[in-house]
């Protein structure tokens, strides 16, 4: 439930009043930079940890091995000082983005060491490998995204066989889909229930509950997409995709602008700006290329962010969100 | 949370991936070298970089460098294990000159040779890759 539903509730049950109603709603809007804050922060972490992998698979050839591994190992070092630094001095925001990049930076290391060494052990165990090793990073994190992600991970461990047995089962069949989808959702529903009984302190739970509700919504999207538009995927399908996100946001953002949502605005806009970012990120080269590519881009979402806090009381003042 | 603890709980990945490159650097300066024929190769593309795929060519390496002159097989590419040996990194901006000296490998101009890290009852480590004895570097 939206802030904005729960105080007009809360207004109906006399539990506060509309004066009260109006304050709240007045002190929020100019302190909601918490979602755009933390969307920010994991963009800026996932653009500069992917640009480092990148940089680590195009195996840079003129920098000797030793360097590499200082290199790698001493800006490991500096992302956990920054997780450090940020947990002792109450900034939540910044610390998930460091635990964030520090998890990227146990994927690059594992990569490099299996580089340096010519190990293969293969997707599964390199994921396994991730996986371990990161758990104190996503349990000491507050991201639900990053909880996300490292749960994606750690289900990509599993059998390539299974997973397919077990996708083509559920997409090949009716009854598969709403056993899926109904399993889901229970699943949904008691990791919810864990999260609460555990004071809402392991994120991990309500990781898992958010990717029960995705799975099951991309698996019904899955079962209209393959009866609607399997047979239109070529490059005029991609364009036409790339096309309709972009309507998409620009609808939102137009609405938000004539409701005078600012808080709506802010998110469609910043969606609007991660997506762009995305979008050129993908025209890059070859994998260096590429990787300070997605660094400079985790840099420019950093400045921007930096600009945006600085800014946004001065924005706010502007006619149209009054 | 106590800062210690915060401290252990999060430099702990880090010294054991430390310690995991170091015991990896160690066994590769220390063990003694084979030199083995290879096949079966083909570059690719994964997450962790540009690679070759091989397979050890057991009939044209030389067994003699090994105990009792009897090559071990089974210590070799082993399949589903951890540190499988079947791959070697290459530098992205090598990898397509690589592709093109392996297309022509079946005019037996050229000799493919990966040497190994060894030691009885441990994994080997590939250390070089080398077309007609020299650094596959010089090939290209």
């Amino acid at each position: 439930m939206s802030l904005k539903n729960k105080l007009n509730t809360w207004v109906q049950r006399s539990l506060i009043t509309k004066e009260q109603q109006e304050k709240i709603l007045t002190f929020e809007r100019n302190n909601n930079s918490g979602f755009v804050a933390k969307t920010a922060l994991v963009i800026a972490g996932l653009f500069i940890g992917l640009g480092i992998c990148l940089i680590v698979a195009a195996n840079w050839e003129d920098l000797p091995t030793l360097y590499k591994f200082v290199l790698n190992f001493a800006t490991f070092g500096s992302f956990l000082y920054g997780a450090y630094y940020c947990a002792q001095n109450k900034r939540p925001h910044f610390k998930d983005m460091f635990l964030f990049l520090s998890f990227l930076m146990v994927g690059a290391s594992i990569g490099l060491t299996a580089q340096t060494f010519n190990l293969n052990g293969g997707w599964s165990s390199f994921a396994l490998s991730w996986t371990l090793l990161s758990i104190p990073y996503v349990l000491l994190s507050r991201s639900v995204s990053f909880n996300i992600i490292w749960s994606f991970l750690l289900f990509s461990c599993l059998s390539q066989d299974l997973l397919q047995e077990f996708f083509d089962y559920i997409f090949n069949h009716f009854e598969g889909l709403v056993w899926f989808v109904l399993t889901a959702s229970a699943v949904a529903y008691a990791f919810d229930m864990i999260y609460d009984v555990t004071k809402k302190k392991i994120m991990l739970f309500k990781a898992f509950s958010k990717l029960s509700v995705f799975s099951a919504y991309i698996a019904l999207i899955n079962i209209v997409f393959s009866y609607g538009l399997a047979h239109s995927y070529n490059h005029k399908f991609t364009f036409l995709a790339v096309l309709f996100v972009a309507l998409f946001l620009i609808c939102r953002m137009f609405w938000a602008f004539k409701e005078q949502n600012i808080s709506s605005f802010k998110h469609n806009a910043f969606l609007a700006e991660a997506y762009i970012f995305i979008f050129f990120a993908s025209l890059f080269d070859d994998l260096l290329k590429s990787g300070f590519g997605f660094i400079l881009c985790g840099f420019a979402i950093l400045l921007m962010f930096y600009l945006f806090k600085k800014t946004s009381k001065h924005i706010q003042k502007l006619e149209i969100f009054k | 949370m106590k800062k210690s603890l915060l401290a252990v709980l999060l430099v702990l990945p880090l010294v054991c991936l430390l310690a995991w490159s170091c015991y990896l650097s160690f066994e590769r300066r220390n063990f003694s070298e084979v030199t083995l024929s290879i096949t079966g190769y083909d570059p690719r593309d994964l997450l962790s970089g540009r690679y070759i795929a091989y397979q050890i060519d057991w009939d044209a390496s030389d067994c003699s460098q090994f105990e009792n002159n009897l090559c071990p097989t089974n210590e070799f590419c082993k399949e589903e294990t951890w540190g499988r040996q079947c791959r070697f990194y290459v530098s992205e901006t090598k990898a397509y000159a690589l592709e093109r000296l392996f297309a022509r490998r079946n005019s037996k101009d050229n000799v493919f040779q990966v040497v190994f890290a060894y030691q009885k009852g441990r994994q080997p480590i590939a250390k070089k890759l080398l077309i007609n004895g020299k650094d596959w570097r010089e090939s290209l």
